[in-house]
This record gives C-alpha cells, sequence and structure tokens, in this order.
C-alpha cells in the first residue's frame, strides 16, 4: 500500500526560555508570550543541516532500497541557487540517479511537498520519496514572532510497501491570505494585523480546508484522534479548537512550548510526535497553513508499532539551555564580535572540493583491496602497503569514540572556545574534526560520538558543508 | 649507512639577534646581524663564502622576504655564491644546516653559510602563524586547527594517560624561564612562579598562556667548514658527530590510525638515525646538553622519552627530579629554550646550535654546563611531520 513508510524528526538542541527575549526587552515576564522555551539551531546549523539531520535519520530507519527522489521544502533554504536537496542527497549516499526538487516560497511548502512525494508515488515514476523540511526562521530582534519562532524539521519517506499510516483523503486550498511574508531581500519574517490574521487568515482558512476534507472523507470530526494545525501566532490554535468541535487537538503539546512554531515544517515535525503516540486505526488529519491550506487525512496501520521498536527516538532529549539571549543573536549572526583575528575569508578551491565531494561530504574513505588497511582522507598510495591505486571507496560509519581533544580558544568562531576532536570511526577511519552541541557534561577521552553535518564557513559567498562530532545521544 | 656526517663538516662561527618583538628592525636587519655576527666569530670576511642556505618558513608574515635565496642574497649584497631556501616547518632551521652539511661533506664547498631568519612581528600577532593557520590549509578536513591546538591533542592524551596534572607542565615552562633569565638574547628574561602559570588565560585546554612560546622576531647563523679545513677558521670548531632528519607520519598525523598522542615517531626515528651516526648508545649518559624544541611544554616534556632520556611515561619524572635543570645530569634548554628565546620559525634550528656550540667551546657564561663534549639539538616540525635531530661533539 502507498502512505509513510517512515518519519524522523530532528530539534536542535539549544533552548532559550522565553522569560530571557522579554527580560532582554524589559517586557513584563507574566504574559502568555513569555512561558516556556524556543528551539535555536547552534551557530552552524541552517534548514540544510536540520533538515539533513531528519533525513538522515529517516533513513537510517528505513530499510530496503534508497529513495527515488528527495523533495526538500522551506522558507530559509540557505541558498537560491544551489538545491538543498541535492546537497541532502549527497551527503546521505543516495545513488546518483535520482529526482531532486527544491519547494520554497510557502508556510505549506512542508505539506505541499509530502502531497507531491504521495502524487510521485501513485502516478510513478518513483517507488519511494523522501521529503525533508526545516526552517530556520527570523523575527527582527524585539518583534513578538521571535518568542514564537522555533527552528527544527522533519523528513518522511512516503512510498509503496509496508506503509505505518495510509492517505485516506487530502484536500488544498489556494488563497493568497497576508498572514506572514518575507520578500527576497529581507532576512527578517513580516506580518501586519495579528488578529486580522488569526481570524480572517488562519482560523478561517484552516477550517475550511479542514470541513472541506471531511465531507470528501465522509467523516465525522469526532472520529479524529489528533488534529494537527500549526498557526505562526500560537492564538490561532485556541480560535481553532473552540470552533472545530473536535475532541482532541493539539493545544499544549509540549513541542509548542518547548520548541515554537518551526515554519514549513511544523505540521510534519508535529505529525512525527503525533505518530511516536499514534495507534493503529487512528484517524489524523494535518494541515498545512500559508497561501492556503493543505489537509492531509491519515489512517494508522498495524504496522506502527513495529516503526517505534525499530526508530523509537526522543525529539525532546539532550535539550540545553542557551546562555543567553546575547547567545542567539550571535548565532544569527545578528551581533557581531569584533575578531581581529580573520583579515580574510578562509582559503577555498572550488574545483578542490568538486573533486573531493565523495570523500568529505558522503564521507567515503578508502580501503586497501591488497592490506585492508582503512585509509581516511583517501589518497592512491596505501599507506600500510604502498601499493598504487588499490584503494576503494568505503563509507564511514558515522559513529566513532574520542580519542582526544581540546578546546581552542584562539581560534575564531561565534562559539569560542572551538572544541576539536580526533575520532576514531565504526569499522575503521579516523576523523579529526570540530566538535558541536556540546553539553555541560565532560567532554571525555573514550566518549560516544555522532557525525553531524554542519555548516563550517562561507567562502566566495559558498557554504562549506563538513562533519562535526556531538555527543552520542542513542545507544549504538 | 646512507647518511654519514660524523667528523665530516665543522662549526667554525655561530652568531645570532637578540630575540623578541624586534620592531625596529626589519627582516634583512635581522639578517646582518646574525650573520656577521658568525663571520667575525670564524673570523672569515663574506666574500670567502661559496654557497649559502637561508632557512625562512612562513615569507607571507614578512611580505614574502625570505620566499627564496635570492632574499639572503639582498640582505648582504652576497651576490656571488648560489643560495638555496630551505623550508621544513619549525625545523626549516636544522634542515638547511644539515642541507650545507652535504655540500660541505661532499667537497662541492670549503666555506659555506647557514642562516635561519624569521620576521614574525611585522604583522600584529594574531595576524601572524594563528590567523595563517586558521584561515588556510585544506577548506574543511581539520578546520579549527591552530599551532597550540594541535599540541594540545597531545597533553590531553598524555595527561590521561599517565595521570600527570597542569602542574608537571608549570614547571618546564618555569625551568626555561629560570634559564631564559640567564640569556641576554632571550625574548623573555624574567622568570614565572606557578601561580602566574595557573592564573594565566587558557589557550587550547589543557595549554594555557604559559605553556606556549611567543611570536617572535630572530635571526641566527653559522658558518661552516669541511673537518679538515677547520683550523684555518675561528678559534674552536666544533664537529657535528650525526645528523637525523625523519617525517615518518607525514602531515596528516591527526587522521593517521597509528597515532597515540604520547609521542612522536619523528623524534624517535631521527634521533636513532642521528645516534647511530654519532655512536650515542645511552643518550643520558653520553649526552651533557640539549636543545629541544620546547614550542609548548607538552612537547618538551614527550621529547625526554622520544629521545631516550628517559622511558615513556616518565617524562613527569625528568623534569620534577630536576635532570632537565641547570645543575641537573642532563640540562635541557639552558638558552630558556622557545619559551623564553621564542620561536622565529626558520631561526630556532640555528639558534639551538649556536647554543650548543658555546655551551662545548665552555663560552655559556652563566648556563655553562661543567665539562660538556656532547651536546643535541632536536628541532620538530608541524605536528611531528618532520624532526631534525644533531649531535656536536667539541
Amino acid at each position: 500500500m502507498i502512505g509513510i513508510l517512515d518519519y524522523a524528526g530532528y530539534v536542535p538542541t539549544f533552548r532559550l526560555p522565553r522569560s530571557e527575549i522579554a527580560r532582554a526587552w524589559g517586557r513584563p515576564s507574566a504574559r502568555p508570550e513569555s512561558d516556556g522555551e524556543r528551539a535555536v539551531a547552534n551557530f552552524d546549523e541552517d534548514s540544510l543541516t536540520v533538515a539533513a539531520e531528519a533525513a538522515f535519520r529517516c533513513l537510517r530507519a528505513a530499510e530496503g532500497q534508497p529513495p527515488d527522489a528527495v523533495y526538500f521544502a522551506s522558507t530559509t533554504a540557505p541558498d537560491y541557487e544551489r538545491s538543498a536537496a541535492t546537497v541532502i542527497a549527497a551527503a546521505a549516499d543516495l545513488p546518483r540517479e535520482i529526482r531532486t526538487a527544491d519547494l520554497a516560497g510557502s508556510l505549506k511548502s512542508g505539506t505541499s511537498a509530502l502531497l507531491a512525494g504521495l502524487d510521485a508515488v501513485k502516478g510513478g515514476p518513483a517507488w519511494s520519496v523522501l521529503v525533508a523540511s526545516a526552517d530556520c526562521r527570523l523575527a527582527e530582534p524585539g518583534e513578538t514572532a521571535e518568542a514564537f519562532i522555533g527552528d527544527g524539521g522533519a523528513a518522511f519517506l512516503v512510498g509503496e510497501g509496508d506503509a505505518l499510516a495510509t492517505v485516506e483523503a487530502t484536500c488544498s486550498i489556494a488563497e493568497d491570505f497576508p498572514g506572514t511574508w518575507r520578500p527576497g531581500h529581507d532576512p527578517f519574517v513580516r506580518s501586519d494585523d495579528q488578529k486580522f490574521a488569526v481570524t480572517h487568515g488562519y482560523q478561517r482558512i484552516v477550517l475550511e480546508a479542514m470541513g472541506r476534507l471531511l465531507d470528501k472523507a465522509k467523516v465525522d470530526p469526532q472520529e479524529l484522534a489528533s488534529v494537527i494545525c500549526p498557526s505562526p501566532d500560537p492564538a490561532g490554535f485556541v480560535a481553532v479548537a473552540k470552533a472545530s468541535g473536535v475532541p482532541s487537538l493539539f493545544l499544549d503539546d509540549p513541542l509548542m512550548r518547548s520548541v515554537g512554531f518551526t515554519g514549513a515544517a511544523s505540521p510534519l515535525l508535529l505529525l512525527t510526535r503525533c505518530l511516536d503516540r499514534a495507534e493503529p486505526g487512528q484517524l489524523i488529519l494535518t494541515l498545512g497553513y500559508g497561501g492556503g491550506a493543505d489537509a492531509i487525512l491519515l489512517s494508522v496501520t498495524d504496522r506502527i508499532e513495529a516503526h517505534r521498536t525499530r526508530a523509537s527516538r526522543d525529539l525532546l532529549a539532550g535539550a540545553q539551555p542557551l546562555p543567553s539571549y546575547l547567545t542567539y543573536l550571535q548565532f544569527r549572526d545578528l551581533l557581531r564580535r569584533q575578531d581581529g583575528l580573520r583579515s580574510g575569508e578562509p582559503f577555498t578551491s572550488l574545483t578542490m572540493l568538486w573533486r573531493e565531494r565523495m570523500q568529505n561530504l558522503a564521507l567515503h574513505g578508502a580501503k586497501c583491496s591488497k592490506c585492508e588497511a582503512v585509509v581516511f582522507p583517501v589518497r592512491r598510495v596505501c599507506p600500510a602497503c604502498t601499493t598504487r591505486d588499490a584503494l576503494e571507496p568505503l563509507k564511514l560509519a558515522r559513529r566513532g569514540r574520542l580519542v582526544t581533544f581540546t578546546k581552542d580558544h584562539l581560534f575564531p568562531g561565534p562559539a569560542s572556545p572551538t572544541v576539536m576532536a580526533v575520532v576514531d570511526l565504526e569499522g575503521g577511519g579516523r576523523l579529526f574534526t570540530q566538535m558541536t552541541d556540546c553539553g555541560p557534561e565532560a567532554i571525555r577521552i573514550g566518549m560516544d560520538v555522532e557525525l553531524v553535518l554542519r555548516r563550517f564557513h562561507e567562502a566566495k559567498g559558498y557554504v562549506h558543508y563538513f562533519w562535526k562530532a556531538k555527543p552520542a545521544q542513542t545507544r549504538p | 649507512m646512507v647518511e654519514d656526517l660524523r667528523d665530516k663538516v665543522a662549526i667554525v662561527g655561530v652568531g645570532s639577534t637578540a630575540f623578541g618583538e624586534n620592531f625596529d628592525k626589519g627582516y634583512a636587519d635581522l639578517i646582518v646581524e646574525a650573520a656577521y655576527e658568525a663571520f667575525e666569530d670564524a673570523a672569515v670576511s663574506p666574500s670567502q663564502i661559496q654557497a649559502a642556505w637561508l632557512g625562512t618558513c612562513f615569507p607571507d608574515s614578512g611580505g614574502y622576504q625570505g620566499n627564496a635565496g635570492a632574499s639572503l642574497a639582498d640582505a648582504l649584497s652576497l651576490y656571488d655564491a648560489p643560495i638555496s631556501r630551505v623550508a621544513n616547518y619549525c625545523a626549516t632551521g636544522t634542515d638547511a644546516f644539515r642541507n650545507a652539511c652535504f655540500a660541505v661533506a661532499s667537497g662541492a664547498y670549503d666555506l659555506v653559510l647557514v642562516v635561519g631568519a624569521e620576521k614574525m612581528r611585522d604583522v600584529s600577532a594574531r595576524e601572524s602563524l594563528v590567523g595563517q593557520v586558521a584561515d588556510t590549509g585544506h577548506p574543511v578536513l581539520g578546520k579549527g586547527v591552530t599551532a597550540p591546538g594541535m599540541f594540545a591533542l597531545f597533553a590531553t592524551r598524555y595527561l590521561d594517560r599517565f595521570g600527570v596534572g597542569r602542574q608537571t607542565l608549570a614547571k618546564v615552562a618555569i625551568k626555561n624561564h629560570r634559564h631564559g633569565s640567564l640569556n641576554p638574547k632571550a625574548h623573555f628574561r624574567k622568570e614565572i612562579t606557578l601561580e602566574q602559570y595557573l592564573a594565566a588565560p587558557m589557550i587550547a585546554d589543557p595549554l594555557g598562556l604559559y605553556d606556549c612560546c611567543p611570536q617572535t622576531d630572530g635571526a641566527a647563523a653559522a658558518v661552516i667548514c669541511r673537518a679538515d679545513l677547520a683550523a684555518t677558521f675561528g678559534e674552536e670548531p666544533i664537529m657535528v658527530k650525526g645528523i637525523g632528519l625523519a617525517n615518518p607520519v607525514g602531515e596528516e598525523l591527526p587522521f593517521d590510525p597509528r597515532s597515540d598522542f604520547v609521542s612522536f615517531q619523528a623524534t624517535k626515528d631521527a634521533a636513532r638515525r642521528a645516534y647511530e651516526q654519532s655512536g650515542i648508545k645511552d643518550p643520558l649518559k653520553e649526552i651533557d646538553v640539549a636543545e629541544l624544541h620546547d614550542c609548548f611544554t607538552i612537547t618538551e616534556l614527550l621529547t625526554y622519552e622520544d629521545l631516550g632520556f628517559c622511558r615513556q611515561g616518565e617524562g613527569a619524572r625528568f623534569i620534577e627530579d630536576g635532570v632537565s635543570s641547570l645543575g641537573g645530569e642532563l640540562p635541557v634548554n639552558t638558552s630558556g629554550g622557545l619559551k623564553s628565546c621564542g620561536h622565529p620559525i626558520g631561526a630556532s634550528g640555528i639558534r639551538m646550535i649556536g647554543e650548543i656550540v658555546g655551551q662545548l667551546r665552555g663560552r655559556a657564561g652563566a648556563r655553562q654546563v661543567k665539562d660538556a663534549t656532547r651536546g643535541l639539538i632536536h628541532n620538530l616540525g608541524g605536528l611531528g611531520a618532520v624532526t631534525c635531530v644533531i649531535v656536536l661533539g667539541s
């Protein structure tokens, strides 16, 4: 059957309490917007890396053939002309012959990508499609929206097979409503009258889409186990709950309280949470809103339990507090530290990066076919047996153990000290790279680490992605 | 033996500038000072020099000066002699010396000049070696590395494996500052205390400010000749007994699965070659004084072990028992080492040679090691990418 085969969510590690934001701006704290906290992507993350992390987790859970297509959806893609879907496919080491597409321009592009993926499977040629969505939106510092935006992403593998949820019905409406917008030159999300946007935009359109879908599917609101309809403004939920008559609504879901609204990825991220707790036979309604609305009615199958056993992961585990609002501003480059060390930009060579793309993006080392030594970085003459050109590509593991490390205060960066680590990868290969997302717990020789794709720097405006090590969150 | 320099080359003159932040001296000024001091020491005139070797590692800090042998020609107006520029990371000075020795030992030249010079402070301290490392190198592999950061990887592992604390590293810094206070040409000539060491800011954990050598300008020079001509020049020729150079792990040590981060194979291999040529079987007993590459305190600690002065894991005791202090059984870095002299990269190896020559001639003054007849120079480049060990004898 066609449906959702696998899924995974990813929320960045850091949390900024909303009360910290309020305090920074001298706003009284006894207000709803001072409750809870929001997720903040690390300085070395962006929508591409966040979606990539969700995609890697989703693919790890999946068994069988690699997807035939990768769709990336975001309103904050890091580059307008460099396909994030393609970079994710490369980092996931997917086959070269694959369809990649990038959806942008709408807060409902996440659900739109999901629908597009399902359509591609139904109509062919794709057997399965990986849909990866993430957003790291920015509000102007001091704007209320700043506290409710959260950074996060999710990935879904849709296709023909042992689906854990099938699609019962879909409905999409298009309406150009001025809720939020962001012109190309503007790093900040814009909006105008909140009351108008919530009542006449979000509430009206979402309820209409919900109504049309339930009519189409001949389903009563009382039959729904969950409704997912995230709103840029938290007040929106309450309004929809009151008007919809749906018994169980994701109003007080911790994801909103402790993560925030994750833009185009929000309906998908909330859906992963919902599926984590869903029972076979349940009906789930997911809505994406922005430029109209997408409504998707899912039916959970009995495959859901097998998935949970295979791929369970607490989305919110390992969260760390961000030191201050100031740190958030530095992470997002809204406040730049004067750094006398760097006079220009780091050396780069795009031809070198292209030649080494399998090594650097897909993390291919090499194995000597003569003496079995594992070699990284790749070279032509085996360092163990000096045989020339006997080295075959070897996909390196993305987990390992810490051999040694240091916290370097000299290397320039927004999160000094920079932790440098030597990691022995499972199955061979040794990596020397930065660590990231290190918590207050001590970094120890021998600790388990996992590799994550992160931004290193920009040179010539081209973002350099590579792998960093972070303390392992899951057991091997 | 593939290379055998024993008793084939004599050092007849040495010279060096004061090491420090010499803002009022340019690259060429440093060379002139060091070279002419060496000429006078050898009682030769520049016109007698038949060939020269220039060791400058990072010409970029000095506006490209030192990028080719021609820089030395310009500094000394020495245009009749062929000049090669040598670069081999921090082992540049000793490698320049080594190449000059082969030329002389082969009979190609009778009398040659070796100069090591580095002008690091014509750019700000952060822009010099530190800044260069951050922004150069591979676009992503190892990005984040700095010089102290690299050696800190060793310090973390060594301290963990052998149960040693920062207090032990402090002793290396304290000793070298004490020795440096006796060296009028050192960059730093004040002693430091443990309290100062512990209170200083962290640079790359566990290395703090006082674990690291400073950014320094300086030049040093040596005039060498074939052994049988030594009597013609200067007063007290000192003989080269053996030179070993080794680069067994290349430039990617942190990626190399063989790296144990508690020893430098390059030092072990270079020392073995130098000891073989010079006939040294028991370095602790037979070496009287040594200059070694304390770019960071941890490097000196490991090097006691890698040179065979003590067994692996016993470096801490070596420093704590005062063996490597002036007055101890094997004084190390009587000059004050890189810690006090500073480390103008190309110059350091030649400066070390000069210090050992002074010791073996009995001209080291307040730093003199009694009855020194065999001395050792250890010069390490990159993160153990290359090491050169030289044994000299009187």
